[in-house]
């Protein structure tokens, strides 16, 4: 046989075979599966492994291409979570190697009317959907997947390892994050708006309060004792430039319009 | 009246527009895509996009379908184009050749077209029959 049979729908076992999969290796399985069915669609009976393995590859990189494009252009936008636009545009960026209608004015023209995206269209419209040869199997934990959750450190700081789940993306080496800890929590759970605006008003008063008494205050003065500073300003013959000298100051808080001695 | 008709021209193509990019996304709750929605979610997790709505992730899916497809339609013209050309010679094997194979050869080609180069060796052992066919026909 020169090649594989498109047909053949059991995962490979692990080429060593030694060991459990790994979910990395886990997921290339599954893609390369979906891109044989694509294949089997277009017309194909059969494929190298080698030119499977290529296609598959390539599906991967793409789908992290777009995601990488998407969440760039979020961000850009101040955003964690990406839209439809940021995919739009990742979409657009990847199509524009071939070329497609209405890319010379770019990014000018309503996101909507992309050419990409009515392809998209024609695709849902007349192509017959083909869905996954197999059920999945339900989510699973690998071994070296065991850590992927925001793990909390045991140690003396309360810090998280975000390594896992939604975190993906965030490489395991960074040092973990420090867990900010909100300081009402009343204001995280549901309140009533009424209120809501009857207890910002409360906070209101008691600033209000806190500032007049202070302005009230007879004995009320800047703290601290200011510390003395002292200039010279003199020509510099050797290199014909104006010097300041700063010759003494006392005290950390020296502030401006004190005592200049020439 | 000739500069109102004129700018509210535009006013409806959006509008229709809009309409018909809601009435797509909306059907794709009822699309399946080859890639399964798990898989897609990996991939856009590991790459950092978060978006909890099925229907963009259904979308990226066929986007990435779209691209699959578009590049193994191109590989099997070239396949098409080369078997046509070697079956000039030895039409008595043109039944068994007839089978589209999807080879290093033809994705390679077919890439160029989409950036990709992909570098392979001329002659790579993929099975242990690999090089059979080659010596039996110059025999």
């Amino acid at each position: 046989m020169r090649g594989t049979s498109l047909r053949q729908k059991q995962l490979p076992p692990r080429l060593d075979g030694v060991g459990p999969i790994s979910e990395s290796e886990f997921s290339f399985t599954i893609t390369r599966v979906a891109v044989a069915q694509i294949c089997h669609s277009v017309g194909f009976y059969g494929a190298q492994n080698s030119a499977l393995e290529a296609l598959t590859d390539i599906t991967t990189r793409y789908l992290e291409a777009i995601g990488k494009l998407g969440a760039a252009s979020s961000n850009s936008d101040r955003r964690t979570q990406s839209n439809l636009p940021d995919f739009i545009v990742a979409l657009e960026d990847l199509a524009s190697i071939q070329g497609f209608p209405g890319l010379s004015d770019i990014r000018s023209h309503s996101l909507w009317t992309s050419a990409v995206i009515n392809d998209l269209m024609k695709l849902v419209k007349y192509r017959d959907e083909i869905p996954f040869a197999q059920p999945l199997p339900p989510k699973r934990s690998f071994v070296q997947g065991a850590k992927r959750k925001l793990l909390k450190h045991t140690g003396d700081n309360k810090r998280l390892y975000c390594n896992g789940g939604s975190w993906r993306h965030v490489p395991s080496w960074l040092p973990p994050v420090p867990v900010v800890e909100e300081k009402d929590k009343e204001q995280k759970g549901e309140v009533k708006w009424e209120c809501w605006e009857e207890r910002e008003e409360e906070k209101w008063d008691c600033r209000r309060e806190t500032v007049e008494r202070e302005c009230n205050n007879e004995n009320f003065q800047v703290s601290g004792k200011r510390g003395k500073v002292r200039f010279r300003m003199g020509v510099g013959l050797d290199n014909k430039v104006v010097r300041v000298r700063n010759l003494r100051v006392k005290g950390v808080t020296a502030g401006i319009g004190k005592r200049v001695n020439n | 009246m000739n500069g109102q008709s004129s700018q509210q021209q535009p006013k409806d193509g959006r509008h229709d527009d809009d309409a018909a990019l809601t009435e797509f996304l909306a059907s794709l709750m009822d699309y399946t895509p080859t890639i399964p929605d798990e898989l897609v979610e990996h991939y856009l997790a590991k790459s950092g996009f978060q978006c909890p709505d099925v229907r963009l992730t259904r979308l990226v899916a066929v986007a990435t379908q779209k691209f699959i497809a578009d590049v193994a339609t191109d590989a099997l013209q070239q396949c098409k184009a080369r078997q046509s050309a070697v079956i000039k010679d030895k039409r008595d094997k043109q039944q068994k050749d007839k089978r589209l194979i999807l080879t290093m050869e033809d994705l390679s080609k077919a890439l160029r077209e989409y950036g990709v180069n992909v570098k392979h060796q001329e002659y790579f052992a993929d099975s242990p029959s690999a090089g059979l066919d080659a010596a039996s026909r110059e025999e």
